[in-house]
Parts: structure tokens; sequence; C-alpha cells
């Protein structure tokens, strides 16, 4: 849980216009948008972030309790662990 | 035809990672040849018209690839998608064939986000 979460650059493709991140992702040509708070999380995923410094973060900048932003976090990273973008959560 | 079915095969039954690279062709060295890679595409186009069922953007393009890629001839192969703003009809996602810079196949008005263009030192 403390190890930086990173990228798996070599497994996706992005894009940002307009406030969205589109990602396609290259071993089954799948796309993803990322928008809101969605682009924010995938920007601060840069290999120097722990899950947990990740939602101390967040949940600072959004003045929100952690607990409430950890599962939004949490589910957010899952889908993207599924999808074969990120390491390390 | 043979192309076009061979393609509708793979995008659908066959994991992207496994065609992706053979798609594309850079070679710096190599003529345009823009005019021929056109005639490659009508043809392309007039066979996906003749097929049962529909040879979507995507099949064609690789298709079109696959002859290109034969020929020598550059070309890339562009993967695009609607900005969030103009989402949520038909054509969402698309690809296109770029011969010397210009479109050659699957020309569908923008706006488009590009993705992805193919080879992938290809820009």
């Amino acid at each position: 849980m403390t190890a930086p979460i990173v990228k798996r650059t070599a497994a996706f493709s992005e894009t940002a216009i307009d406030g969205e991140v589109v990602v396609m992702e290259l071993d089954h040509g799948d796309f993803f948008s990322l928008t809101g708070t969605a682009v924010a999380i995938w920007h601060k995923i840069d290999g120097t972030r722990s899950r947990s410094a990740l939602i101390a973060e967040l949940a600072e900048e959004y003045d929100r309790p952690q607990g409430e932003v950890s599962a939004d976090v949490d589910a957010f990273l899952a889908q993207l662990k599924t999808a074969g973008l990120i390491d390390g959560c | 035809m043979v192309l076009l079915a061979i393609a509708r095969v793979l995008v659908r039954h066959v994991r992207f990672a496994k065609w992706h690279a053979r798609l594309g062709w850079s070679d710096p060295s190599a003529p345009a040849q823009e005019l021929r890679a056109r005639r490659l595409a009508r043809h392309i186009e007039r066979a996906a018209a003749r097929m049962p069922g529909t040879s979507k953007c995507l099949p064609q393009a690789m298709a079109l690839s696959w002859m290109l890629r034969t020929r020598r001839i550059p070309h890339g192969v562009a993967l695009l998608a609607r900005p969030a703003s103009a989402r949520g009809g038909l054509d969402d996602l698309h690809a296109m064939v770029l011969c010397n810079n210009e479109i050659i196949l699957g020309n569908l008005p923008g706006p488009w986000i590009e993705m992805l263009v193919l080879p992938l030192w290809v820009r």
C-alpha cells in the first residue's frame, strides 16, 4: 500500500483535450474517457505517490474527509488496474 | 474482399495487440505514391459496399493498409475518438488512412481526437 502507483506507459496512448483525457489501451484497443476528478487523479499518478499519499493529497485539495475520498479513489484505481493501465496498488 | 473479411474477423475476435503492429508503413526513402494509394482506397470502398454485412471503418482501414504495405507505399492508420462535446453518435470512434499527410480513406468530418497513428513512430 506504500508502493508508488505507476502508469504502464507502454500499455496505452493518451490525449488530453478540453479537460478530458482519452486513453486508448493498446492490448485490447479499448478506449476510456476520463473527466472531472478522474483527470485529477490520473495526472497525480506519476510514479511518486502511493495510494495513501494520493488520497491524502486529494482530500486536502477537495476539502473532503479522507474516508470519503478513499472509496472513490480505490474504485477508480481498481478500474485502472483491471484495464491494465497502472501498477503498484 | 478476402482482406476485408480477414480484417473483420481480427477486429471482432483477436486482441488489438496481436495485429496493430501490422498496420501502417513508414519508409522515409520511399516515394509518397498518394495517387496510387487513393486508387487502392477506392477499391476497398467498392469491395466493402459489395460484401454482405457491414465493413466498418477499421476493417476497411486495415485491408487498405495491408495492400499498401504489400506495395511498400508509406502511410499511416489513424485511430480517433470524438471529443466529449461531440460524442453519442454512431461514429464516436473512427479509423482513417493517411498518405502523404492526406486522408485517403475514412474522411469523416471532425472534430476528432487523434489517439494513435500506426505505425507507432509515424506522426
